[in-house]
């Protein structure tokens, strides 16, 4: 199997900005939680940085839900949207 | 001998505490982040390359008084590089996170092939000028050239890891 190239490989989507405005959290306090510097942060909120598994665990320990709720292989639908939609399933 | 790999160790830490202090310093400072946007570091990138050329040409003209100042601001432009990338390029793994190791991965692999393509460029110049040294041939350079052409195969190799850093990064998020 041949190796892909970085420019190549899939994109990985994150609703980070979304959780840490919603926690009232700047990227410094982010950074300084999970142990990276802030530009981190922002480079995988702008979707220019794929997170390592250990990096990624710690982010999902921080805001104390599962790593499939923060980050994804397909773009996410926003938090409103999704509530949205479970509230009209629901009824 | 276990006392003195105790001081050893010792002096380590020490040594490691004080480049921690700097990282932090150096990646918290906002001081330049004027010239942290990819274009900017770019332009710097491309600076540093023609003084480069410049402090070249100029030797080759034998110009003193416009080789200095392209050496000057070469390593001018050598400093701003290193401040505009804060210096990821030189400090240990322990004090830059995954994304830093990851680009300096990169960066050191790519700067290798950079120098080993400049490195071969001057060899093979250098080897033909020594073959063309025959009584009889006008030699393509002097000996006086071939020194100042070492000159500058060593300052583009110099800046070639910070340029290749400052190059590929894109411009910085805000801290909040």
């Amino acid at each position: 199997m041949g190796r892909t190239k970085r420019s190549d490989e899939p994109p990985v989507y994150n609703r980070l900005a979304a959780l840490r405005a919603d926690r009232q959290l700047s990227r410094q306090d982010v950074a300084n939680a999970v142990g990276v510097h802030y530009q981190t942060i922002g480079y995988l909120e702008r979707g220019e940085y794929r997170p390592s598994l250990l990096l990624a665990l710690r982010i999902s320990k921080l805001f104390e839900l599962p790593v499939e709720a923060i980050f994804s292989l397909e773009p996410m639908q926003s938090m409103s949207e999704q509530l949205f939609d479970r509230e009209r399933n629901a009824s | 001998m276990k006392e003195l790999d105790r001081k050893a160790r010792a002096l380590r830490d020490r040594a490691m505490v004080d480049v921690r202090e700097k990282a932090d310093r150096d990646f918290s400072d906002t001081r330049y982040n004027w010239l942290r946007t990819r274009p900017r570091r770019r332009l710097l990138v491309a600076l540093t390359y023609l003084l480069v050329l410049s402090y070249g040409t100029t030797n080759y003209f034998d110009l003193p008084l416009a080789t200095l100042p392209a050496l000057i601001l070469f390593m001018a432009c050598i400093w701003l590089l290193r401040v505009s990338v804060r210096g990821v390029t030189d400090y240990p793994d322990e004090v830059v996170d995954e994304r830093m190791r990851e680009m300096r991965g990169y960066t050191y692999r790519y700067a290798f092939m950079g120098v080993m393509v400049i490195m071969s460029g001057y060899l093979v110049f250098y080897i033909l000028n020594q073959l063309l040294a025959k009584p009889g041939y006008v030699l393509p350079m002097t000996a006086d050239q071939l020194h100042d052409l070492a000159f500058v195969t060593f300052f583009a190799c110099m800046a070639l890891p910070s340029a290749i850093y400052a190059w590929n990064e894109p411009g910085e998020p805000e801290a909040v």
